[in-house]
């Protein structure tokens, strides 16, 4: 029986956890976004990211959605005969792009929480 | 280069409900990942610019073109969500037999999702236009 390679199970894997938990926040995001507050501006979001909670969710939200968006856009990179320098390159493009992502909105949503 | 192009060759001749889902959920992915990218972007702008230049920016979007757009966006979300909570079902439950009729749906769920939101944004888009969203939900 051919063995499946870990990397391609752990990409696969981590696409649906991230999409399960994808599921449940889009959905609370746009509904706390768009149905629980007035005119959107700065001080409505401000202070609904007074509560750690929201804080906590958001932040979470950011990971979550990076790693499943550049997953997807990386599988669909690997379905296109993905292979050699290219691939690595775009790999580690990919990975960094993650993370400087999540940097970046993590310093954004501070400057959406700080008064 | 031709080989790029098969997945549009065969979203065309595979006519199946199952290959235009794979097709549909991929352009959907790609569209909300890059939506992703400019909406961090949007939300520094406190960050960069600071909080007033942050609620005029967001005002400044509630432009009946702009309102169209959130409206195919949120579509676009609702059938990636759907669809894929689909592709969930059919692997962790075991309903290949049955994906088909999930991938209904998954499109009607959608349509819903269209619909409302049409509903929701058609103050904005067609009549005088600002804050109408916020004066009928409170």
């Amino acid at each position: 029986m051919q063995t499946l390679s870990k990397k391609g199970v752990r990409l696969w894997r981590w696409q649906r956890i991230t999409a399960i938990m994808l599921i449940v926040g889009i959905s609370l995001h746009f509904a706390v976004t768009h149905f629980l507050g007035d005119q959107l501006g700065f001080t409505v979001v401000n202070e609904r990211l007074q509560h750690i909670f929201w804080i906590i969710f958001d932040a979470l939200l950011l990971l979550t959605a990076l790693v499943h968006g550049f997953g997807g856009l990386w599988s669909v990179y690997l379905d296109y005969n993905a292979k050699g320098t290219i691939k690595k390159f775009l790999g580690w493009t990919v990975a960094f792009l993650v993370i400087a992502f999540t940097i970046y909105g993590s310093l954004a949503l501070a400057f959406l929480i700080l008064r | 280069m031709g080989k790029n192009l098969d997945w549009l060759r065969d979203a065309w001749i595979n006519k199946h409900l199952a290959q235009w889902a794979f097709f549909i959920n991929r352009l959907t992915g790609v569209v909300i990942a890059l939506y992703l990218m400019v909406h961090i972007f949007i939300n520094s702008i406190p960050l960069i610019f600071g909080p007033e230049a942050y609620t005029k920016t967001l005002h400044a979007m509630e432009t009946p073109l702009l309102r169209i757009f959130e409206v195919l966006l949120i579509t676009a979300v609702a059938f990636h969500m759907f669809n894929g909570i689909r592709i969930l079902l059919v692997d962790y439950f075991k309903l290949s037999r049955q994906q088909s009729i999930l991938f209904v749906f998954a499109f009607l769920l959608t349509i819903v999702v269209f619909i409302g939101a049409l509903i929701l944004y058609w103050p904005d888009i067609f009549g005088s236009g600002q804050h109408e969203i916020a004066a009928i939900l409170n």
